[in-house]
Parts: C-alpha cells; structure tokens; sequence
C-alpha cells in the first residue's frame, strides 16, 4: 500500500509541476495565448455558471478549457468520487507538503474540538456563495484577486511590481499557508469553496470508502494519516463525502477488508448483501489494539 | 463489491485528461480569449480586448485607424501599436470602452 501513497505524491508532483509551467509561461508570453491558471482549474465553470446559463456568455477570463475541467471533474466525482483534491489539485499538493515540513520540524499541529471543526467546515459554502454572488455580479473573476491558488501559481508576485491588490491577496494566502502548517489540509477543510461543489456531488458517488462494521477493530489508525481529518474509523458505513480521495486511510488499515472501495453506492445507500465477510478474528482485534498501546 | 483502491484515483485522471484531448480534437480546448477572437479579423465592438492594439482593432473592424482615433477622442499621436491596457501609463483617463464605442459608431 505504500506504493499507492509514493503514486499519489508523484501525481500530486507531475500536476503541481505542470501548473507551474503554465503560470511560468503565461507570464513570460501574456500576448501569446498561452493558458493562465485561471483557465486551468475546473472551479471557474462554477464561477462562471450562473452567468453562463443566463445570458450565454462567460464571464472574463473564464474560457471553454474551464468548462470542460468542470464536466470532467463532475463526471469523475460522480463515478468514483472525488480524487481531484486529493491526488490532483495543486493547491492541495502544497498543503502536504506544508504539513510533510511540519512533521519533519517537528512543530506541533493544532487540533481544533469537534464542535469547532464541523463549524468552521460550512466556512466553504460561505466562500462559495460570496464568490458566485460576486461573479455574477461583477460578470469577471472576482474570486481571482483573492485566490490563493492564483496568487501562488499565477506567478504575479514574481513578475509584476507590488500593488495594493496583490499584497491583500499575498496576505490572504499567507493566512492560508500558516493555517496549512499547523492544520493539516486547513484551506481544504474550512474555506476551499470548489472542495465545498464536491462535498455536496461527493454523496452521489457511485464509489465510496467503506468501513466493514463486522471486520473493523475500531484501532483507529486510519484516522491519523487523514488529511482532512474525517475520521474513517467513525464511517456507518461510507466515509463522509468530504473526504478527498487519497486512499491514506485505505493503505494504512491494518485489517484486510475493513476500508474498502465499495462499489456500487446509490446515494448513499449501501447496497443490500455486500457487507464483505467479516477478516478479523478475536485473537487478530486483541494483537491490534496491543500493537496500538505499545 | 470490492473495488481496488486505483480506481478511483486512476478513473479521475483519465477522465480528466480525456476529456482534455476529446476537447482538444473537436476544437473546444480553448485556453486563452486569444484563440477565440483573433486580432485584425472581423473585430467587434465587443470583441476588443485589452491586449489588442489600435491597429488591431481598427484593421479587424475595417475602419480608418485616423478615423478610428478620432471617433474615440484619442490625441492624433497616440501609440498605435501599444495594447490598449498600457494606454493609460500614457493617457490617464483613457479606458477601453471608448475604444469599443467608437467601434460601434463607426461599423
């Protein structure tokens, strides 16, 4: 299972890179047509949604190429869930590694109740309402000049001389890499207005992670390597849809079969009769727990 | 039913990706407002942009460009093949919309 982790990071890698390239290449030839990063993210057919059915028009900077991001990711979500943010977005790349560099210095990270935590989490829909009023409003890019995704792979820090507008977003996103250094995945879990859009399709998923209540040993070590902090070893049955697809849980499970990708799910439902065969015995519960208190 | 744990990671990337070459073969791959409208070809009021310049936009509207700068106020001497958005290091109170204005007066 360690070979899916090492996959993902590669991924994580190969796409972070690309929109690095993109952003570098738009800056250096902004008359020759080349693509920014505002066309690359899947969140601007949101964006650009209400304004789209409206009048037929886009707003600006949003292109086709954002559209079809935007399809994909919904056909993808809804067939087998959302492994955008997790192996995918680039922004949720860094928040790893900001929390890889955390764990390797040592710092401490932040635990917020859990009272707190499912509070802070509806932080997103708010986002995403303010952005979609705003865009349809203003019919541009509203949310761009906020966008800590812009702000870090647009490279306008980098090539462009300081303006009041840059240093409110070079200040937003210092919020969020600060954030991201002490909780992990902290953008993804309270403010990421597109990890809101695929929380919400996420539910119809026709494939989802799935807790065996007969194979589990409720030893929770799925819970510590979630990056969004969902809490596997709590799932009845399905893991909850905000969850990001990166298999963490899966591949640290120590029991075979207790997290699964289970397929095929209809809104939730598990289906009749496809609770797998329960794999772990008394005597396998109790070496696990033993393991854990070590 | 068990389903290993590529699915879904590898299912989103192809999804992705195919629909980007599935978009790039039927032409809908469209990144840049550049492919869309191309300068110097049957310019619109509404198709001017802030990169183009007022040659540009006068050769893809099928105006004069002195008559084209005329119509939008400009002074005579202005920078004819400068983007439209680095007018304003130069003219202060210029904006775009006059450009486009004056484009929609004169087609």
């Amino acid at each position: 299972m360690q070979r899916v982790k090492r996959a993902r990071h590669l991924t994580q890698f190969v796409f972070g890179g690309f929109i690095i390239v993109a952003g570098v290449r738009h800056q250096l030839s902004p008359d020759g047509g080349t693509a920014s990063v505002d066309a690359l993210c899947p969140f601007g057919a949101v964006e650009t949604l209400a304004t789209w059915i409206m009048t037929g028009a886009m707003i600006s900077k949003i292109h086709p190429s954002n559209l079809v991001l935007g399809l994909a990711l919904l056909v993808g979500t809804l067939l087998v869930g959302n492994a955008f943010c997790g192996w995918i977005c680039p922004f949720g790349a860094i928040q790893d590694a900001l929390s890889w560099v955390r764990r390797t210095l040592h710092i401490p990270s932040v635990t917020l109740p859990h009272a707190v935590d499912a509070a802070l989490r509806w932080g997103r829909f708010v986002v995403l309402a303010v952005i979609l009023y705003f865009s349809y409003a203003t019919a541009r890019l509203w949310f761009a000049d906020y966008d800590p995704y812009v702000t870090l792979f647009g490279l306008h820090w980098l090539f462009e001389g300081p303006s009041d507008a840059l240093w409110i977003a070079l200040g937003i996103l210092g919020v969020v890499v600060a954030g991201s250094v002490v909780i992990d995945r902290f953008w993804c879990r309270y403010l990421c207005p597109l990890g809101g859009v695929l929380s919400v399709v996420g539910r119809f998923s026709l494939i989802r992670i799935r807790r065996s209540t007969a194979s589990c040993t409720d030893c929770t070590l799925c819970d510590k390597p979630c990056p969004v902090g969902i809490e596997p070893s709590k799932a009845k049955p399905f893991v909850s849809a905000d969850c990001i697809g990166c298999m963490d849980c899966v591949a640290t499970c120590p029991v075979p079969h207790a997290l699964t990708l289970s397929a095929p799910v209809f809104l939730g439902i598990p289906r009749p009769g496809a609770e797998p065969a329960p794999t772990a015995t008394r005597a396998h519960r109790e070496s696990v727990h033993a393991g854990k208190e070590s | 039913m068990k389903v290993s744990v590529w699915v879904a990671p590898v299912a989103s990337v192809i999804i992705l990706l195919g629909s980007v070459g599935v978009a790039t073969v039927t032409g809908d791959w469209v990144t840049s407002g550049r492919q869309q409208v191309v300068q110097g070809q049957e310019t619109s009021s509404g198709d001017v942009k802030g990169w183009m310049t007022l040659e540009g936009v006068a050769q893809g509207a099928g105006i004069g460009l002195d008559e084209l700068i005329k119509e939008a106020g400009l002074p005579a001497d202005i920078a004819t093949r400068v983007p439209l958005k680095d007018l304003k290091e130069t003219l202060p109170d210029f904006e775009i919309s006059e450009v486009r204005d004056a484009v929609e007066r004169l087609s």
